[in-house]
């Protein structure tokens, strides 16, 4: 999947959700942030990561 | 003879050791700085004067019969004011928090006390760390931020109005107003000093860290601060070495790895122009600069981040956020809002990535003593509705990597630069000699003339 494509993708479904919680009009107030959000966590998704890799929480 | 309150908080404890200061007049003199200052900068929330100047009088009294509670008999510290205090308000910044007094000191403050600090008071701080700003204006151009979270700490550190204070980073909340305000700005590895007691924003991000003058009083402040704690899990049983002596370089030249991705693209012309300067003339000193090929996971740190502070501050916010919608200001409302949106699958990726990055950068240290990039990527903008980008101290707050902001020089606008040096983790001890090496070479020692130029200004 390209990264746009990817973006838009988590960008749709974080405004649903955002819509569900917030109401219309406050997603669109934070609609700049959604999209950046929507930015990085196409980024993470996307950068290869060993089956092995596990979560580091205080390390 | 110098003002007590101008003395390095080295000196302080060797004259009062000596006898030659007293807690008592030391005290007065960081009031008396601080009433001349302060409706300026706003760098303090909280101060008890009643209380501090009795404390500081029961502190001279055990020096008179010969009783010294640790290091730091008598000397005032600024705390920033989400550390918990027993009796003394903590607000975080917030009308959430605005009457909270908690019922115990925080683990670091507990230290401090224990060491013999007089907490002089509470320091402004961004609403529970984030970005709405605090009223703290930069000391030395009142129209510039003086950067944050640690605003007020930084600020007051750098007008002599304390020697020492306490702050904390999860983004760039330490090494940021350290390099805006021109004083030394040390976060130590994530796990180094507790967290118990103080207000959480991100768990697996948040360090305790402090402003100091110069890297020897920091290195005093280290070692009282530093340690496991039974009650913070995420506290490391490595030991404490004595960061006060001057550790021997096991390598000589020292090998400092230069770090040019990423930090070069997106600094200030002038400031990638003073970092190479300063690059120069620690080459010409005697260390070896090395350019650092940083590993792959580095190109999505800053997201990693991003994900991981967004979902941990929502999570603490959340039902706090709820009873209290009203009272939350813009920023911190849009983090919270969004983070709760995050699916826990990508948070946990996020995480993945993390680790995956300190891994890499344990390889990456083997090679060099320590890393250098400028701290900042501007001097301090202009105005007071944000507190700067922290994108530079990104890499090392996610990492948990050791920082440390050395002042450098000054920009063509008069503001303070700085150095920012990365060491191994648990690394402090080397850390701390290497900054120190590279302070005595670059000699910079800052100090405002609030709101007019600044008294010493040494530009490269």
């Amino acid at each position: 999947m390209s990264a746009e494509i990817n973006e838009e993708k988590y960008f749709k479904m974080l405004r649903e959700s955002a819509v569900q919680r917030y109401g219309e009009e406050r997603t669109k107030i934070i609609e700049p942030s959604i999209r950046d959000l929507a930015r990085s966590l196409a980024v993470i998704s996307e950068y290869p990561l060993a089956m092995e890799e596990e979560p580091d929480f205080y390390g | 003879m110098a003002e007590p309150c101008s003395l390095y908080l080295t000196e302080m404890i060797t004259q009062i050791r000596r006898k030659k200061l007293s807690p008592l007049n030391l005290m007065e003199s960081v009031l008396k700085r601080i009433d001349s200052l302060d409706p300026l900068i706003q760098a303090w929330v909280t101060i008890d004067r009643k209380a501090i100047q009795e404390e500081a009088a029961r502190h001279a009294d055990e020096i008179s019969r010969g009783k010294m509670r640790g290091p730091l008999h008598g000397i005032p510290i600024g705390v920033k004011d989400i550390f918990y205090t027993a009796g003394m308000k903590t607000t975080a910044g917030s009308k959430v928090m605005e009457n909270f007094i908690p019922p115990f000191d925080s683990t670091a403050v507990h230290r401090l006390k224990k060491a013999g600090a007089i907490v002089l008071g509470k320091t402004a701080t961004t609403e529970f760390a984030h970005a709405d700003p605090a009223p703290t204006r930069n000391p030395w151009n009142l129209d510039h931020t003086p950067g944050g979270s640690s605003s007020g700490s930084a600020a007051a550190v750098a007008t002599c109005m304390c020697p020492a204070a306490l702050g904390s980073q999860t983004g760039g909340s330490v090494l940021r107003p350290a390099a805006y305000c021109g004083v030394v700005g040390l976060k130590p590895t994530y796990g180094r000093i507790s967290r118990h007691g103080v207000f959480p924003f991100s768990w697996t991000l948040d360090h305790v860290g402090f402003f100091t003058r110069s890297v020897a009083d920091a290195a005093i402040l280290l070692g009282v601060l530093a340690g496991h704690d039974p009650q913070d899990l995420s506290t490391a049983q490595e030991p404490v070495p004595d960061y006060n002596r001057s550790g021997k370089l096991a390598r000589k030249p020292l090998r400092i790895g230069v770090v040019r991705a990423f930090y070069q693209q997106n600094s200030e012309e002038q400031v990638w122009s003073h970092t190479e300067k300063i690059m120069a003339k620690l080459e010409k000193a005697g260390a070896r600069i090395l350019e650092v090929k940083m590993p792959p996971s580095f190109a999505a740190v800053q997201d990693a981040h991003r994900i991981i502070m967004r979902a941990e501050g929502a999570a603490f916010h959340e039902k706090l956020f709820e009873k209290n919608l009203a009272k939350y200001r813009p920023k911190l409302r849009d983090l919270i809002e969004t983070g709760l949106l995050i699916p826990g699958v990508d948070y946990l990726r996020a995480q993945k990535i993390k680790r995956l990055f300190r891994r890499h950068m344990e390889a990456v240290m083997k090679n060099y003593d320590c890393l250098l990039t400028p701290a900042t990527s501007s001097p301090a903008p202009p105005g007071l509705s944000s507190t700067g980008n922290p994108w530079f101290q990104v890499p090392w707050s996610l990492s948990g990597l050791p920082t440390i902001n050395l002042p450098s020089g000054m920009s063509q606008e008069g503001l303070p630069l700085g150095i920012q040096l990365i060491g191994t983790a648990f690394g402090e001890g080397k850390l701390l000699t290497v900054a120190r090496w590279c302070e005595k070479v670059l000699q910079v020692s800052c100090s405002p003339r609030v709101g007019l130029s600044p008294i010493n200004k040494q530009g490269y």
